[in-house]
């Protein structure tokens, strides 16, 4: 590949590196591996790029998927750190939106206030929901984009991402109650 | 119930906290940056190498091609002749040596070898019948001195063809001892190159050396039933 093709790679991925690289942050489990899933991922994706055919837009897409494949390989290799195996339990019973909307508004207010425990809720959602949570939220990927990322169907990422919001909110209630914010 | 709306502002919030933009995702990235300019300064040196490889045989094979252009007319190669011809050459220059390398079957290569005579070229070419697919152009002959035996070299159609002409009465050493029965069948050398075909006419054996296949060369044989009367050299 020539050098044109090198700078229109270079500048795209700049111009995502910063939601793709808090992805891999919250997906991956090793932490220390941030800068080598990162770089992974952009040498797999450089490497692929002479056949990559699409706008910036689907260069995005395309990117997120090899990090997910990246980082799937990379987690083969390590263990989950004993503190998000235990938080990453699912739920055994339906899940319902118990908050009315008052409730709702006093715990988006708070949540600035609890960084740390936001960030340990967010890990501690199983690995599919926390994938498309953070597509929908961080990045930004529209329902058929982030099926596409992951392979799976837009019904799931719906579904995953409906249980995500849900347990995030209970978590966060929860916190907020013990921290007597709420 | 939260909207659509409060949903997607509860991501954002949620978004906006777990984000995180330091000094090391930079760091991070610049070490990146430097990988892929490496890699793709790794991509360039291949392409210059194989570019330079594939001019590279371009150019030698053009080179070669030119100097085959050049040189061929000027026929410098002898080697470039076909054994055959270089065969004729030889014989016709008297170089018995060079035959040997043919290995006619018995007598008849031990013969040239060991007499080693040919000289002159007071033998005539009228020794054969005048036939139409016989053409004898520009044919020369050698006698082989105090043996019995004459080699005409000449052309059947394009293809070089030497007769080789035994009298009868050639003795212990001339070829009737050895191929006396009649008809002669047709040889090939060892090599396999040449094919050796002789016939027995009522006054002398001739044979014909030459990489005409068998078949051709038995008609043409075939077609050569008496010798010509013109021999200055005696032979009849």
């Amino acid at each position: 590949m020539d050098s044109q093709k090198h700078k229109e790679f270079i500048g795209w991925l700049d111009a995502c590196r910063k939601p793709l690289m808090n992805y891999i942050r919250y997906i991956i489990w090793n932490k220390e591996q941030l800068e080598d899933a990162f770089q992974n991922t952009a040498l797999e994706g450089w490497r692929k790029f002479a056949s990559f055919s699409g706008d910036e837009k689907w260069f995005r897409v395309w990117m997120f998927h090899i990090a997910n494949y990246v980082v799937r390989n990379l987690n083969r290799t390590h263990k989950k750190t004993e503190e998000l195996k235990t938080s990453c339990r699912e739920t055994e019973e339906p899940l319902q939106d118990r908050q009315d909307e008052q409730s709702f508004d006093s715990l988006v207010s708070v949540l600035d206030t609890m960084e740390d425990k936001v960030k340990e809720s967010v890990l501690a959602l199983p690995d599919n929901e926390r994938q498309v949570f953070l597509l929908r939220s961080m990045a930004g990927f529209s329902y058929e984009e982030i099926g596409k990322i992951l392979d799976i169907p837009i019904g799931s990422v719906m579904g995953y991402l409906a249980r995500a919001r849900i347990k995030l909110r209970e978590k966060l209630y929860e916190y907020a109650r013990e921290l007597k914010y709420a | 119930m939260p909207d659509g709306v409060m949903e997607e502002a509860f991501d954002r919030k949620v978004s906006t906290i777990i984000y995180k933009d330091s000094a090391s995702d930079d760091a991070i990235w610049q070490n990146t940056r430097e990988l892929l300019d490496n890699e793709l300064e790794k991509n360039l040196v291949w392409q210059r190498i194989r570019y330079f490889v594939s001019a590279s045989a371009a150019a030698v094979i053009l080179l070669a091609a030119v100097v085959y252009i050049l040189l061929a007319p000027a026929g410098i190669p002898s080697t470039w002749l076909s054994a055959m011809e270089q065969e004729h050459q030889s014989f016709i220059q008297g170089d018995v040596k060079s035959i040997t390398g043919m290995d006619l079957a018995g007598a008849l290569s031990t013969q040239f070898r060991t007499e080693n005579l040919l000289s002159g070229n007071e033998c005539c070419c009228a020794l054969l019948k005048n036939n139409k697919e016989l053409r004898l152009e520009g044919g020369n002959s050698k006698s082989m001195g105090g043996c019995p035996c004459a080699a005409i070299y000449g052309r059947y159609n394009t293809t070089p063809v030497t007769f080789l002409l035994f009298e009868p009465s050639g003795g212990l050493s001339g070829p009737e001892s050895v191929y006396g029965s009649y008809p002669s069948p047709v040889w090939t050398d060892k090599t396999g190159k040449f094919n050796v075909a002789m016939k027995r006419l009522p006054n002398c054996l001739i044979g014909v050396i030459s990489e005409l296949d068998k078949p051709t060369l038995a008609n043409l044989l075939k077609n050569i039933d008496t010798m010509g009367s013109d021999c200055k050299c005696g032979h009849k």
